[in-house]
């Protein structure tokens, strides 16, 4: 029998290098390629939803951390993680004002499609660094809102909702009042929500002051927490019926936008 | 027949009582519609003073992809609230910034030329590398309190102020690297009479090391503890500038005016053009050469 040596060796040394060439290229389709492609493009998202939490005088280290706590605590409970993945888009945008004489931006819009990425949230919401001040100025922090933060939004959301929180009125004496401020951001399609922290001297008249200045937009409503403990049961509710998914609403919100 | 319409007006010509009263009632309905036809207009603009909202302004600089440049070239951005806003290197030239809230803006690498910047809010704002030839910077506010912080002040690193107008307080306001040929500093009347700061441009320990001052007017300034490190100072006007305790180690002072300056504590080591310097043997007065570190001269 002729014996080829040449053609032996190629003949072995072909398949293997072919192994070799596919196991290598499955790896780097697992480690590189799958990962990147998996992240894709920032999507869009359901809703932009912005937490307004208020900081003034007021509200002291306690009372800060359980508003906190309250929102961190929400963004980890199934029910909210439920109606944010049963969007149509299956995705939020968040973010946190701290807002005392100025506001400031304490967590950046940040994109949660995913209960891990919710979890990653509440995380950086529990590590907030204390933001404090003396006075309640909301209007300035509507304003902050209505010119700064919404028209910077990363992605496309089908509507916007603003979540104001507070333990007082607006107490800065604004040369705009915070209705007609709520009245522009309202034009520009935004829900705002009220969520009136019943604690102090105004624990009586808090809620239909907000009822009257700060709620505005479609479906708006305001959920009044019963001091700074409810706060956390309060907010989670907020949360759920602020991002679930009715696509009647959306629709003619996003409508609505698109008209302007 | 033309009739000539304006004999009815002239009593000289119609001699009618009935027609010159016509006359003087229509004047008066013509009067008081101008007036407030004017009045109404006059009004509006106040209102729409603006030509951009906050915003406005702020979706513009939003929507721009990176490498572009926003345009707000020659716009009316007055007492607009555009603090804490990223710029992206936008074109503002010749804009009107008068009274806008500039905190914690990024205006690095942007072109504000010929731009009013007049009474506008910069604390912590950021000019480096920004092109603020010919822009009037008079009485800006650099402070957020009424209590002094370094840490509000304006950075203009590496920024182009030729034959800028600046006017107000500047103190401790990084002007290092910057080219400030022909920009002025200058109060806008001479008071020699008063010794008061009032009006004089204050700039107490602001750095301008390695800044290009050429024909630079520093006129009646105060620059007590200011930084010229390295800086050109060719032909600069220091004349009646308060200069205490300035460091001027190795800054080039050819041709500058130095007349009745006051150089208390300055440091001119290693000082280039001193020969030319005008004014500096009076400003000086008792200057001593320091023995242990030659090339060093200190003014008393």
């Amino acid at each position: 029998m002729t014996h080829y040596p040449l053609m032996s060796a190629v003949f072995w040394r072909v398949p293997i290098l072919l192994g070799a060439l596919l196991v290598c290229g499955g790896v780097l389709y697992f480690v590189v390629v799958r990962p990147v492609v998996a992240a894709g493009p920032m999507r869009d998202v359901d809703t932009a939803l912005v937490v307004a939490v208020d900081v003034s005088n007021s509200v002291d280290d306690e009372r800060y951390r359980l508003q906190l706590k309250g929102i961190a605590d929400a963004l980890e409970d199934p029910g909210v993680i439920s109606a944010i993945l049963n969007g149509p888009r299956s995705a939020i945008l968040f973010s946190i004002v701290a807002w005392s004489d100025r506001p400031e931006i304490a967590l950046p819009w940040m994109i949660i499609s995913s209960a891990d990425e919710a979890r990653a949230v509440a995380a950086r919401v529990r590590r907030l660094p204390r933001y404090g001040g003396e006075f309640t100025c909301m209007a300035r922090m509507l304003r902050f809102v209505t010119d700064k933060l919404l028209p910077q939004t990363p992605v496309n959301a089908l509507r916007s909702v603003v979540d104001v929180s507070g333990d007082g009125r607006d107490n800065c004496n604004p040369d705009v009042p915070v209705a007609s401020i709520r009245d522009e951001l309202v034009s520009y399609g935004t829900t705002i929500n009220g969520l009136p922290i019943l604690s102090g001297p105004q624990k009586g008249t808090l809620e239909q002051w907000y009822t009257d200045n700060v709620k505005g937009g479609p479906s708006s409503f305001i959920l009044p927490a019963n001091g700074f403990e409810d706060f956390g049961r309060a907010i989670r509710q907020k949360f759920v019926v602020e991002i679930t998914y009715a696509p009647d609403l959306i629709e003619r919100d996003f409508a609505q936008t698109q008209m302007r | 027949m033309a009739v000539d319409k304006r004999r009815h007006c002239n009593p000289a010509k119609t001699g009618s009582v009935k027609s010159i009263r016509r006359c003087h009632i229509a004047a008066c309905v013509f009067g008081v519609l101008a007036v407030g036809v004017s009045h109404l207009l006059l009004l509006n603009d106040g209102a729409d003073a603006a030509e951009l909202s906050a915003r406005d302004v702020t979706m513009q600089l939003h929507k721009a992809n990176v490498g572009e440049a926003p345009a707000f070239t020659d716009m009316d951005l007055s007492f607009l609230d555009l603090a804490g806003l990223d710029f992206k290197s936008a074109d503002l030239t010749g804009a009107d910034l008068y009274g806008t809230d500039l905190t914690g803006a990024n205006l690095i690498g942007a072109n504000l030329s010929e731009t009013r910047l007049d009474r506008a809010t910069l604390i912590r704002t950021n000019f480096s590398e920004a092109n603020l030839e010919e822009a009037t910077l008079l009485r800006p506010n650099i402070f957020s309190t009424l209590a002094f912080s370094p840490y509000d002040v304006a950075r203009f690193t590496n920024a182009r102020l030729v034959n800028a107008r600046l006017i107000g307080f500047f103190k401790n306001v990084n002007f290092r690297g910057a080219d400030l040929s022909g920009a002025n500093f200058a109060p806008l009347r001479d008071r020699p009479d008063t010794i008061g700061t009032v009006g004089r441009t204050q700039m107490t320990a602001a750095d301008f090391t390695g800044a290009v001052a050429r024909s630079t007017n520093f006129r009646q300034a105060i620059v007590d503890f200011g930084s010229f490190v390295d800086a050109d100072l060719t032909n600069a006007n220091f004349k009646r500038a308060d200069l205490s305790r300035a460091n001027f180690t190795g800054a080039n002072v050819a041709g500058a005016d130095f007349t009745d300056a006051i150089l208390d504590g300055a440091n001119l080591t290693d000082v280039k053009g001193l020969e030319t310097a005008k004014g500096l043997n009076i400003a000086l007065g008792s200057q001593v050469d320091q023995p242990d570190s030659p090339g060093v001269r200190t003014a008393q």
